[in-house]
């Protein structure tokens, strides 16, 4: 089966052209076979830092002009539709008011079959349960942690 | 007074650069079934994935100065930018049933038209209809199964979901109508 009609058989998309994804590495990229990114107006960019982990499961579609931010690790399952114009991002890059303090990472995992709607935002700690739909233009959070005693 | 060779340099400056943008709109729609005389492309050349149907008719804009604009129809798409639409830069419009773009009507930057549904494995759609002379403003969003009535406007960043009755003001996500345009404010 070729590379394209593998994904096909599952979502249904066009990839012809337009510019490809814009990828800085400098860790580990662990994509699936058959993960898609799509073509669109504006390329995806996709940063993982040093030692950081992205990982995609087979199936998935990544539409155009999203921003992906990686310093520990995204994991993303299989199957998963992320519309267009997503951010995502598993780190706030610094403390607020302060430059040279980093922020610690917080994973985010997108569970299989997800779909992410158009223009949302993904922040650190994010977790998206696996069949999960969210609408366009929302903004996930990391789950509230226990009220401080 | 002052204000007159301006003007002149503002109209040459429109009307100037006509024949080249419609000239060239054959050559850059060529994927396109259907392209009305007078259609013009303005800036770069629009990506078109077309496996379906698309059918613009005349005097239609497709204006991608920063970004280009994006049609693509999956075997059972179609896409329909009726005469005098206009679609501006970075808008994608994408269609598995039908998107019919009504006449005069304009879909702002970045605008994302999509009709498929992604529930796993099926491949499915709902149709779009953006009626006569509406006009969707910057980042707009509309999801499958959405009628914009004629003459409405949408404001910037909404989500459009479900129907938008005709000459109203709609904002939000889920967009929801603000006003109507006979003067009387939504109760």
């Amino acid at each position: 089966m070729s590379w394209s009609a593998a994904i096909r058989r599952r979502i249904p998309y066009v990839r012809k052209r337009g510019p490809a994804p814009f990828v800085s590495s400098q860790g580990e990229l662990r994509l699936a076979g058959d993960v898609c990114f799509e073509a669109g107006p504006i390329p995806t960019h996709l940063y993982v830092e040093r030692g950081a982990v992205f990982e995609a499961g087979s199936g998935t579609v990544i539409a155009f002009g999203g921003a992906i931010s990686c310093h520990e690790s995204i994991r993303i399952g299989d199957g998963v539709r992320i519309g267009p114009y997503v951010q995502m991002l598993d780190s706030s890059f610094h403390r607020p008011g302060n430059f040279d303090e980093p922020d610690p990472p917080r994973p985010v995992e997108i569970g299989a079959g997800a779909v992410v709607g158009a223009f949302s935002i993904v922040l650190p700690g994010a977790r998206i349960e696996p069949g999960a739909v969210i609408p366009p233009a929302s903004v996930v959070t990391a789950p509230r942690r226990s009220a401080p005693s | 007074m002052s204000s007159f060779p301006t003007r002149i340099k503002d109209l040459l400056g429109r009307m100037l650069p006509l024949p080249w943008q419609m000239s060239r709109a054959p050559l850059s729609l060529r994927k396109c079934q259907r392209v009305g005389i007078g259609t013009r492309v303005v800036g770069r050349r629009p990506l078109i994935d077309n496996e379906g149907t698309i059918e613009i008719g005349r005097g239609a804009m497709l204006a991608s100065e920063w970004a280009p604009v994006q049609l693509r129809t999956i075997e059972t798409g179609r896409i329909v930018l009726d005469d005098l639409a206009k679609v501006n830069y970075g808008a994608s419009i994408t269609s598995i049933s039908e998107v019919r773009i009504g006449r005069d009507a304009k879909v702002g930057p970045f605008c994302v038209v999509d009709d498929r549904i992604f529930d796993g494995a099926t491949t499915s759609g709902r149709p779009i209809v953006l009626e006569d002379d509406c006009w969707l403003a910057n980042r707009v969003v509309v999801l499958p199964g959405s009628v914009v009535g004629a003459g409405a406007v949408v404001a910037a960043g909404s989500v459009v979901d479900g129907e938008i009755p005709p000459r109203t003001l709609a904002a939000g996500s889920p967009a929801k109508v603000i006003r109507h345009f006979d003067g009387t404010e939504a109760g």
